[in-house]
């Protein structure tokens, strides 16, 4: 069925004439969303940019105080969404975004929300993946290079220190353990090059055991004498935290995906995509409503989806015939550039919400991975095993799985003229890594860095 | 009645005398204009600048507790001032219950703020089990505000696990949890191990938040953790047999309720219960709107009194997945192909997703239930 005749004249969600709380809310929603379908499909990519640099150059107004604790976060949406959109960095703003997310370490070991803040994993991955975008220039003003001259065997210890008798990670001194978490954590482990057994021990059980009877995971578990409590419902955010974790973990735990019940998590993941009459966009929880956030949430776990559906089935072979997509991608694009996108500038939750720099983020991330398709490249990984390079230190021995997790990263590649645009190739945005909610690039670069490997160009470099 | 009592006007801490001897600490951004600097209102960075000096000169004092409470109230994710907060409280020894009470009084207005809930179970593990039940009751004034809120219930099944239940195991790592982090459970005391009747309770509870939206998810799965989960978790044959009971008579009432056949389909597989048990509930609700009078003939006739009610939209697609899973897993591969492809002219979305069970399924044509 073609797109537009998805969306002429849908259907609303069946409410069997039974009205509640939630087929109210629902109702609403579409009643906010019908209006918009027949919007064309065009991004204002002009407009967005402008939108990002404001907040970028002047800052941003005083409804973001709540944001104060969470400075690193407000950096890292900005920057990711400008260089998806096109932009590149200025070397004299990217020496100022360094000098910016450098005041926010803590002295104590990681990053904090802001100056005079504590460290917290949160921000500690926002601020490294904004160091990824803005870091690179070599020497004493050099993002990468203070990183490691003076942050990582601290943040090793901080990470160390978070850890929890069940393998599971509290976010802070005195903090709560959820997903988010854990898969901070690991992130900035895998991409500094401090990822050991000893810091994931009992990790990928614990976060397996989060897979709630739906198939998505829940934000946490306790672990009874009999049995595992999910605390939570299955959760977009926590689902994706989950996913891309086990994907980190893979290095040091092989078995990984051996603990988890995938037809499920597929199952699950599909039907959180709405129905045409929403947009076709995500919601994060059954019987929830749909946000342009989980574009990325849920429709960014497509390639993760994709890769582990194809390796069950065996590989190779056949597969190929088919479009293996996990989601309907074309919807997911409809839902950004109709329903969430707005005309001034920014993207949003749904129409009512304002827009903010949150959601932007998430929006384009989910429009980037709707538009390409990218998966782990069998080609690029022999040619990264071929440079394989030692240790940074060579007195160091390779550390178990070292080299594996610089591949696992590193290995993901877009595969080119399998790319939809959807109203055109002029709405294209960069792909970004699955993992991580960064260009591929970035992520190379800066793990070729990190791991003192010689990066290996990706073909399609057209986002640096 | 707010004008017979009118909030006081509120005073920067720079005028407040108690603070006149602090000399405040303004946001240090850096030798040049930082990137994408937050433009504070002068209240915020008043209080936040006097945060900043006793954070540095390491000050637990009540007036520190006056000072966090108020950074709170304008922006309740501040983490550090949380974490400062609850070091003073322990610092100088404060009564904790007033604690809770005051938050109780706060939180229903940041529901979303994961920080005010955490600062909650920190109290409660000082406060131990004595505190535990009069919470149950918190949480459920909080879903009354928002019935769907995830921290809400994330602290409820939190209460539950860490002060009505058995002694977690400790997993094999050597690495010690960090201090007063991990729950000990040294509130276990002569009530013994399992307290039944809180358990209990909750399912009547849930029954509860189903009668008022029967759509609730959070709900179902509060359900699933209290029954399939917790320490009361008895999958007997019985229970699993009301469960199923119990849900078929909530997807009669509204059948087209993914969370309702995604609980039945929990507990099936939960209690391997293969899926083709139920395909005489499930076919009805695949039929289309036009057949159901006439199903409600034959039904009468054999004496099976669940059918869909008559507001039924239907066939519907949950149905029509159960039916197409439920042959798949006898075998029966035709026909739950025939249905797949009835899903993707039905709910075109989810077409790739249909075509791909359609392959596993030629993979494993006689798959045994798991």
């Amino acid at each position: 069925m073609s797109l537009p005749s998805l969306f002429s004249s849908p259907r609303p969600t069946p409410t069997d004439a039974l009205s509640t709380p939630t087929s109210q809310d629902q109702s609403s929603t579409e009643s906010l969303i019908i209006p918009l379908l027949s919007k064309p499909d065009t991004l204002h990519r002009r407009e967005h940019m402008m939108w990002l640099l404001r907040l970028l150059f002047r800052g941003f107004p005083d409804s973001y105080s709540s944001q104060d604790a969470s400075q690193p976060w407000l950096i890292y949406w900005v920057l990711q969404s400008l260089i998806q959109l096109g932009g590149v960095m200025d070397p004299e703003s990217a020496k100022k975004g360094v000098q910016t997310i450098m005041r926010f370490w803590s002295p104590s070991g990681g990053f904090a929300g802001g100056p005079y803040q504590n460290a917290h994993v949160l921000p500690t991955y926002a601020a490294v993946c904004a160091l990824a975008i803005v870091g690179g220039r070599p020497g004493e003003g050099g993002g990468w290079d203070q990183i490691d001259r003076y942050c990582r065997a601290k943040l090793y210890d901080f990470f160390l220190s978070l850890k929890q008798s069940d393998g599971s990670f509290i976010v802070c001194e005195n903090g709560e353990v959820d997903m988010r978490g854990c898969y901070c954590l690991l992130c900035v482990a895998t991409m500094l090059d401090i990822l050991t057994l000893e810091l994931v021990e009992g990790l990928a059980e614990y976060i397996a055991n989060c897979q709630t009877y739906e198939g998505g995971f829940s934000s946490a578990c306790y672990y009874l004498s009999s049995a595992r409590g999910r605390l939570g419902e299955a959760h977009g955010g926590y689902t994706y935290c989950a996913l891309a974790s086990l994907f980190l973990l893979r290095p040091l735990v092989p078995h990984v995906f051996h603990l988890i019940d995938l037809p499920r998590l597929v199952r699950w993941a599909t039907g959180m995509q709405g129905l045409p009459v929403e947009g076709a966009g995500f919601r994060g929880r059954t019987n929830k409503l749909v946000d342009g956030c989980y574009s990325w949430w849920v429709g960014g776990m497509e390639p993760l989806l994709r890769e582990l559906v194809r390796e069950k089935a065996g590989g190779e072979g056949e597969w190929e015939d088919w479009d293996d997509a996990v989601f309907q991608k074309e919807g997911i694009q409809h839902y950004t550039l109709a329903i969430a996108q707005l005309a001034q500038g920014g993207l949003r939750d749904k129409p009512s919400k304002p827009p903010d720099a949150y959601h932007t983020a998430c929006n384009l991330a989910g429009l980037a991975t709707a538009q390409h398709r990218v998966a782990r490249s069998p080609q690029v990984r022999q040619q990264m095993l071929g440079k394989w390079a030692v240790a940074r230190n060579p007195q160091v021995e390779d550390r178990e799985g070292r080299r594996e997790a610089y591949l696992a990263s590193c290995e993901w590649a877009e595969d080119e003229g399998a790319d939809v645009y959807l109203g055109g190739e002029d709405n294209r945005v960069n792909a970004v890594h699955p993992l991580y909610n960064l260009t591929i690039t970035s992520v190379r670069k800066m793990m070729g860095h990190f791991y003192a490997q010689e990066p290996v160009k990706s073909s399609v470099d057209q986002d640096d | 009645m707010e004008f017979l009592n009118p909030e006081p006007p509120y005073i920067l801490f720079k005028d407040r005398p108690e603070w006149s001897d602090v000399t405040a600490v303004p946001q240090d951004d850096g030798p040049s204009p930082p990137l994408a600097p937050i433009m504070y209102n002068d209240k915020y960075k008043d209080a936040t600048s006097y945060f900043r000096a006793i954070y540095v000169s390491q000050e637990h004092s009540q007036r520190v507790l006056d000072l966090t409470l108020e950074i709170i109230k304008q922006n309740a994710s501040h983490y550090t001032v949380w974490q400062y907060r609850y070091r003073t409280l322990i610092a100088l020894n404060s009564p904790l219950t007033e604690e809770l009470h005051l938050l109780s009084k706060l939180l229903p207005t940041h529901l979303k703020s994961y920080q005010a809930w955490n600062h909650r179970r920190l109290l409660l593990l000082q406060l131990g089990k004595k505190s535990a039940r009069s919470e149950l009751a918190f949480a459920e004034i909080a879903l009354a505000k928002d019935a769907k809120n995830y921290h809400t219930w994330v602290y409820r099944e939190w209460l539950l696990c860490n002060f009505f239940a058995p002694m977690p195991f400790v997993t094999s790592t050597t690495i010690s949890p960090t201090e007063g982090e991990e729950p000990t459970i040294e509130d276990l005391d002569d009530e013994g191990w399992v307290d039944d009747e809180v358990w209990r309770e909750e399912v009547a509870f849930t029954d509860r938040m189903l009668e008022d939206d029967v759509r609730n998810n959070s709900v179902w799965h509060h359900r699933f953790f209290v029954l399939f989960e917790g320490p009361r978790a008895r999958p007997s044959p019985e229970l699993v047999q009301s469960e199923i009971d119990y849900t078929e008579h909530k997807i009669a009432l509204a059948p087209n309720n993914a969370s309702a056949w995604n609980y039945l389909r929990g507990l099936l597989s939960n209690s391997k219960t293969p899926l083709s048990t139920l395909l005489p509930f499930a076919r009805p609700y695949t039929l289309p709107q036009s057949l159901q009078p006439s199903l409600r003939v034959f039904a009468e006739a054999e004496e099976r009194e669940l059918l869909p009610g008559e507001n039924a939209q239907l066939p519907c697609v949950m149905a029509l997945e159960f039916i197409a899973d439920a042959l798949g897993e006898k075998g029966e591969v035709e026909e739950a192909n025939k249905l797949f492809d009835e899903l993707v002219e039905r709910d075109p979305i989810r077409k790739q997703f249909w075509e791909y069970r359609k392959r596993t399924l030629a993979q494993a044509p006689t798959a045994p239930v798991a």
